[in-house]
């Protein structure tokens, strides 16, 4: 491929140039400074790869004095003879265009299709050279090209052997590696694998925490269970104690106040008031024997009428009247000791004398006996009398007698014996006050009884049903849960209960809370299960990272392989030039390997045995020499089969003395008659020595210094035979 | 007379590891298990059998979990409550080691255990008759080699008579992927004139023998891709003649499918290739909701290689089956996706990468080179040292790989 004209429309200091025509083969442009060769080598590489960078701002040929876009533009010959227009221009965004056999191509910033098999670096490396590039390529410069030399060698778009290995071995690193740096995968599964082993563990024991919290957890329930049971059981017994213990408690008291009156029936037949009581007797009594008195004096009143009496019938009637006094005289007797008489006594005088008086009766008409027959029925009636007093006397008597009798047996019980008799008259008897007064006590004791007894039958309609239920819980020998601080001890009771009823369910909740969360962790077969799947990754892992290396090492092979099978060509053909470039002193070329493994560019010199490094100390002459004889073979070997890309030299022959200049030259003439070399230098001897060595003419870049606003270029063309004028198109 | 009746359940493997990626799918699958072993409970219930019959290995190993045994003794209660009697005979994975938690349970009274290498003989009865005898032995420790089945005395005739044993039959299918465990062969089972031989030990359900009747039940819940397809037990009923009808019953919740697809390589786009899984594993779905997990290997050419190589895509891929598909997890693997690579081509095409395929093709018989290449420690073994196992997984399709690794991609 040659460019037939390339034209700068606006690129760096050139603004609007005329189309600069080129040779195929040689061409010999002289430019002095600033007239714009290395700006045309840039614009080589531009218009065959691009922009670089594609940014407008950070462009470095985006015009310096004019405010324009860089635009470029050429015509190509191919190696087949076909033409082809190229164009390029950088906006806001890279533009491009490639016409070939009328088909346009959009190339936005690709390179042309007939550069593909180069990269812009090796391009620039290798075919676009300035003085300081003529040296031998440091170690990582030949591995690069050596590279692009093997993946060139071969029609198949392969990736760099160093990019593939790299990435090969990253990917193994980021798998596994030896030293444990870093955070390779096997690393951070095995982590996993101690995590989850270390979380075995852990559920081992809990398994063994879960048995014994269900064992407990079952424990608690059945205690909670009982202890239920037992709540429900006190708080029953609590309502009866409640429903029951009071009315018991009552009932108690009246029990023991029953005890207290002891005699219940004495009690009962105690009057009210017993001191009024026997005082009243004591009234009706006196009455009594003073009226018992009184009959006595109308007796004693009879008894002098009668001894009147007697005394008339003694004078008138002796026996007779004897028998009658005898009557009398008995019924006297008996009258006066009627105090003392019992009444069946007098009695037997009255009808003694009666039936006496009933004698004399038969002797009716005498006037004494008539008023004897009356002194008898006064004796009758007040006979009568006498008996009715000395009953009621006797009754009050036995009244009294009954009082006393029930109090002394009251006062007994009550502990305080008394014997006695009541006194009489003003008479102050203690112990008979005590006993009355304990007597009375137990009379008020009784009503109190009665009084309640009435009352709970008041308070409770059901009273008979809750004395049949205290009567069997005592019949029992339950009565205890029917004692007054029967309450307070069933609630003390209960209140334990429910406390502990409180701490059982506390208990439960938090065993049933802590089973249920591990309840939530994965099951021992989970964790098992996730072990086995993290060992087979790391198995994984740890394969992949051995395969990773193991491919890494065979394309490693493969390509050392490959390269030394091809390197010989590179190197017969770069041993070729640089024989014919040293013309003889340096005859071969060759890589070796130095103790870091990289790879050496050594020379063999004529006559000698060993290689020499391409490198100091050997002249920066023939340093020159070596690194042109190895460039023009590798982009022989890069361009063969391919379009062969133009080569240009940029002062790259400055340094060298004309027997150098001159067998360089011989060299470039053959090189030139395969593909398209443009030598620019600023010397003009140089550009004619080399014009004359390589039997062409010299052309001149001009340059025209316009005021700061454009810059243009223009050849002189010194051999004016089918070279079209270069100039600027002002 | 009345048939003899039972389930025939085996190899359940209470707290088996579950291996799945997802946490959530061991626990489905450890669900899964329990309900399996529940459901074969519920089937005796119904189906009021007369014995249900474990043919060993009911635990996976001697650390019983809390969760299981209760499971367990609940299951048994149940039974009990029912009239049932189950008749254990323990297998390699559960023996009948004394000492071991599994057999210190307070079993009720209606499991009758066999834990050693004796057989024993037991009467089923049903309401107060006898209706079937069933001689078991078990495996006493974890590593039974001895010939059990060849110590069975021979059946009793008249009553169904069936004989319950954890053994590998050396002949059984699939019995290679378990231990030679209490082996035995076809013949053995001949000679003793048992009507039924409920067996465990190999997974894959199958009737080994047909005179007599020898039937594996295979487990009732797969637990990893290997143990594909349906799993429950077999209902077994032997008449008076002593002919044993044997029924499976699939019960696991959860059934795993094993898919080895060819990547299709008319498919270009994610869809498409959903699209023509979908097609290739169209099998027909159980109606019951059992679920399906189902482990897929995509291998082979396909232009979606470079697109499969990114997890991104094959999660969303694994997604889309998942929910074309109706799975309940899909575990998928594209790392068998090539591009679609000639080969042949690029071996004839002089360049780096054919230097590395003819590399690729000497290897496996250049043990020097391949020595040489191999790295050294090797990260894949445990002592770090190659082992020909290893390397010849190692170096297994590598051309391939060195292929798609050197080509740019979109350039095959």
């Amino acid at each position: 491929m040659r460019i037939r004209s390339i034209r700068m429309v606006a690129y760096g200091g050139v603004i609007d140039a005329a189309p600069l025509p080129l040779q195929r083969g040689l061409n010999v442009l002289l430019g002095e400074n600033e007239a714009g060769k290395s700006t045309l080598v840039h614009a080589f590489s531009t218009l065959l790869f691009g922009f670089s960078p594609a940014r407008l701002d950070a462009f470095p040929y985006r015009p310096w004095y004019v405010d324009r876009y860089p635009e470029i533009e050429a015509e190509i010959e191919l190696d087949d003879g076909t033409g082809a227009e190229l164009h390029r221009k950088l906006q806001s965004e890279p533009q491009g265009t490639y016409t070939a056999a009328g088909l346009l191509t959009q190339l936005r910033n690709r390179p042309i299709e007939p550069v593909h098999h180069v990269t812009r670096q090796l391009y620039e490396a290798l075919y676009a050279l300035a003085a300081d590039d003529l040296k031998p390529p440091p170690p990582d410069q030949a591995r690069s090209i050596e590279e692009r030399l093997t993946l060139g060698l071969s029609a198949l778009p392969l990736r760099p052997v160093s990019e593939v290995v790299a990435e090969l071995n990253a990917e193994a690193a980021r798998e596994w590696r030896a030293d444990e740096r870093g955070k390779p995968r096997v690393k951070q599964l095995r982590e996993r694998l101690r995590q989850n082993r270390a979380l075995r563990r852990e559920l081992l024991q809990d398994e063994e925490r879960t048995r014994a919290e269900h064992d407990r957890l079952d424990e608690a329930a059945a205690a909670l269970e009982r202890i239920e049971a037992h709540i429900e059981r006190l708080q029953a017994d609590l309502q009866r104690w409640e429903r029951l213990a009071p009315l018991a408690s009552r009932l108690d008291r009246i029990e023991e106040w029953r005890a207290a009156v002891g005699d219940e029936a004495a009690v009962t037949q105690l009057p009210e008031d017993i001191r009024g009581r026997l005082d009243e007797l004591e009234g009706v009594l006196r009455a009594e024997e003073g009226h018992l008195e009184r009959q006595w004096a109308e007796i004693e009143a009879a008894d002098a009428e009668r001894v009147a009496l007697l005394a008339k019938q003694e004078r008138g009637r002796p026996l007779r009247w004897l028998v009658a006094s005898v009557a009398l005289l008995m019924v006297g007797v008996a009258l006066g000791v009627a105090g003392s008489l019992s009444s069946a006594a007098i009695a037997a005088s009255v009808a003694l004398a009666s039936a006496a008086m009933a004698a004399l009766g038969q002797r009716r008409g005498i006037a004494a006996g008539r008023r004897a027959e009356a002194a008898v029925g006064r004796l009758r009636a007040m006979r009568h009398s006498a008996e009715d007093a000395k009953r009621r006397i006797n009754e009050i008597e036995t009244a009294r007698e009954a009082i006393l009798r029930n109090v002394q047996q009251v006062a007994a019980t009550a502990g305080v014996p008394w014997q006695g008799s009541l006194p009489q008259g003003v008479q102050v008897d203690v112990q008979a006050d005590k006993a009355i007064a304990a007597a009375a006590q137990r009379k008020r004791l009784w009503a109190r009884i009665l009084e309640h007894e009435q009352q709970l039958a008041e308070e409770y309609p059901d009273l008979d049903r809750r004395l049949e239920e205290i009567y069997a819980l005592r019949s029992k020998g339950m009565a205890a849960l029917l004692a007054p601080d029967g309450g307070a001890d069933l609630s003390r009771r209960l209140g334990e209960l429910q406390q502990e009823r409180e701490r059982l369910q506390h208990q439960i909740w938090t065993l049933q809370e802590r089973l249920r969360h591990r309840g939530e962790k994965p099951s021992l077969s989970e964790v098992e299960g996730e072990a086995s799947v993290i060992e087979a990754e790391i198995g994984a892992a740890a394969f992949r990272r051995d395969r990773m290396l193991l491919l890494s090492a065979v394309i490693s092979e493969a390509e050392r392989r490959f390269r030394e099978r091809h390197r010989s060509d590179v190197l017969r053909r770069s041993s070729a030039y640089l024989r014919r470039i040293t013309r003889g002193r340096y005859t071969a070329m060759d890589f070796v390997a130095d103790s870091g493994g990289d790879q050496r560019l050594v020379v063999m010199r004529a006559g000698m045995p060993d290689p020499i490094p391409a490198a100091r100390p050997l002249s920066r002459g023939t340093l020159d020499q070596i690194a042109l004889a190895y460039r023009l073979a590798v982009v022989d070997s890069l361009d063969a089969g391919r379009e062969r890309l133009p080569i240009l030299l940029d002062e790259a022959l400055v340094h060298w003395d004309d027997a150098r200049l001159q067998a360089v030259c011989h060299v470039l003439t053959q090189v030139a008659a395969e593909r398209q070399v443009l030598l620019l230098t600023a010397r003009r001897d140089t550009a004619e020595r080399a014009a004359a060595w390589l039997g062409t003419g010299v052309r001149q870049l001009g340059t025209t210094a316009g005021s700061g606003s454009a810059e243009t270029g223009q050849v002189k063309d010194d051999e004016p035979s089918g070279h079209l004028p270069y100039v600027p198109r002002l | 007379m009345r048939p003899f009746r039972f389930v025939h359940m085996a190899d359940v493997h209470l707290d088996s590891p579950l291996a799945s990626r997802s946490a959530s799918i061991r626990k489905a699958l450890r669900e899964a298990q329990y309900t399996a072993f529940r459901r074969a409970i519920d089937l005796a219930i119904a189906r009021r059998a007369d014995a249900v019959l474990i043919a060993g290995d009911l635990f996976d190993h001697a650390t019983l979990s809390f969760r299981s045994e209760r499971e367990l003794l609940a299951a048994f209660a149940r039974l009990r409550e029912a009239g049932i009697c189950v008749l254990y005979a323990t297998g390699n994975h559960d023996p009948g080691d004394p000492a071991a938690r599994v057999h210190r349970l307070s079993w009720p009274d209606n499991v009758v255990r066999f834990v050693d290498a004796t057989p024993r003989t037991h009467s089923v009865e049903c309401e107060g008759r006898v209706v079937g005898r069933v001689t078991g032995a078990g495996h006493a420790h974890g590593a039974e080699t001895r010939n059990l089945a060849a110590a069975f005395p021979p059946a009793q005739a008249g009553i169904p008579h069936v004989a319950l044993l954890h053994t590998q039959v050396v002949s059984a299918a699939e019995a290679q992927r378990h231990l030679p465990y209490a082996p035995s062969t076809v013949p053995d089972f001949e000679a003793k004139g048992f009507d039924y031989w409920a067996l465990g030990h190999v997974h894959a359900r199958q009737a080994v023998a047909s005179e007599p009747a020898v039937h594996y039940a295979g487990n009732i819940q797969g637990r990893d891709p290997s143990e594909t397809g349906p799993k429950g037990v077999l209902w077994v009923e032997i008449g008076a003649g002593g002919a044993a009808e044997v029924e499976f019953v699939p019960l696991a919740p959860i059934v795993w499918e094993t898919w080895e697809l060819p990547c299709p390589p008319q498919a270009h786009t994610l869809n498409e290739l959903v699209a023509a899984i979908v097609s290739a594993t169209e099998i027909p779905r159980p109606a019951d909701g059992t679920g399906r997990i189902a482990r897929l290997r995509l291998f082979g050419p396909s232009p979606l290689a470079f697109a499969l190589s990114d997890p991104v895509n094959v999660d969303e891929l694994a997604e889309l089956l998942c929910e074309r598909l109706d799975l309940v997890d899909v575990e998928l693997s594209a790392s068998g996706v090539t591009r679609p690579l000639d080969l042949g081509g690029l071996r004839a095409e002089p360049s780096v990468l054919s230097q590395a395929l003819a590399l690729c093709e000497t290897l496996a018989g250049d043990p020097e080179l391949l020595a040489r290449l191999v790295p050294t420690p090797l990260a894949g073994t445990p002592d770090g040292r190659p082992t020909d196992e290893y390397l010849t997984r190692l170096v297994a399709e590598l051309d391939l790989e060195v292929a798609t690794r050197l080509l740019r991609e979109g350039n095959p």
